[in-house]
């Protein structure tokens, strides 16, 4: 296999394994947050802003990986 | 690179900033140029709406109030201590403004399509900063260096106790609270690598997040001859709303860094 093409697959491996995770994270704490909203509209923003922060931590290993096949495809 | 042997059409893309010009031996790359834009546009938008503040707010007046009262009592509600969340809020809310407009300079028109010559190649004479490793990584070492500095500054020994609890060894009476005395000193240890884990991950989501919506608009472009016109819109509207939700979520987690740092040194 040439270099080029192991570089483009890896890149590729990289990023589609590590947004799975996230992906199925963020839609368990939009799910959730939605469900609180529903209970308790009062302090729907108070949640929608953790709502936010918590989803951000939950993204950082997806764009981890996407930062890895940046590397990959880049600069290596 | 690779990408360009796939799709030739696509221009050159790549992570690092392009030196424009070297000035006192500094290279000044055109991600420092697109940093400069910012802050003029920062402090003319400031002059301008100062210039003309009243108590009876105007309607321009209105729509910058709004997400600051937002952002403030976000702040406010995360900090609890009314009085540190005062001394505090310039810092968060500069950190959110910068990042607000850094993120958002590739919407504004023309600006992105001046370029230099470069040795034979063109190269562009503005960069969106965000989107150049450097300034994340330069701001969120700033952060936690300075967190770490302030909880020096409060209790020296209570901070550097929290990383090496040496304590607990010397006070455990029986053998299985030494067992776990070790292991604390130990999880200790491992926190010393948590801080260093904030930087990179702090700085990794802004540049991932930016980067990335730069770079699918510009593939999503260039694909085909028929995708130029119409379709990259979506995404474009997707790359400014996550480019304002990392203008939010970056001040907000360097809140809770904070709340966390020195929380340890002031019970």
């Amino acid at each position: 296999m040439e270099i080029e093409s192991a570089k483009v697959i890896a890149a590729a491996i990289s990023i589609g394994f590590g947004a799975i995770g996230p992906g199925i994270g963020e839609g368990i704490i939009a799910g959730k947050a939605l469900e609180a909203m529903g209970r308790n509209p009062e302090i729907s923003n108070d949640i929608f802003s953790k709502m936010i922060v918590s989803m951000a931590i939950c993204e950082s290993t997806a764009i981890y990986a996407l930062v890895v096949s940046f590397i990959i495809l880049f600069a290596v | 690179m690779i990408i360009n042997n796939i799709l030739l059409a696509i221009p050159p893309l790549s992570v690092k900033p392009d030196v424009i010009f070297t000035l006192f031996g500094i290279n000044i790359t055109n991600s420092i140029l697109g940093m400069m834009l910012v802050n003029i546009f920062i402090l003319l938008l400031i002059f301008s709406v100062r210039k003309n503040m009243s108590i009876v707010p105007s309607k321009i007046q209105t729509l910058f109030e709004l997400p600051f009262v937002w952002f403030r009592d976000t702040v406010y509600s995360s900090i609890k201590d009314e009085k540190k969340a005062k001394r505090f809020f310039p810092m968060f809310f500069s950190l959110f403004v910068l990042f607000l407009v850094a993120n958002q300079l590739s919407v504004v028109p023309m600006i992105m399509d001046i370029t230099t010559n470069q040795g034979g190649n063109m190269v562009n004479l503005f960069k969106v900063p965000t989107s150049d490793f450097s300034l994340p990584i330069a701001l969120s070492l700033f952060i936690i260096i300075l967190f770490n500095i302030m909880a020096l500054a409060i209790s020296p020994l209570k901070h550097i106790g929290s990383f090496i609890k040496i304590v607990p060894v010397f006070k455990a009476r029986s053998f299985a609270q030494l067992a776990n005395a070790l292991l604390e000193l130990f999880l200790g240890l491992l926190d010393i690598i948590s801080e260093i884990a904030k930087v990179v991950s702090l700085s990794a989501r802004l540049f991932g997040n930016v980067f990335a919506g730069e770079l699918m608009i510009i593939i999503i472009t260039y694909i085909a001859s028929f995708t130029n016109f119409i379709v990259p819109i979506p995404f474009i509207v997707l790359s400014i709303f996550s480019g304002l939700v990392q203008a939010l979520v970056f001040p907000l987690l360097t809140v809770q860094y904070m709340a966390g740092t020195l929380a340890n040194v002031e019970e």
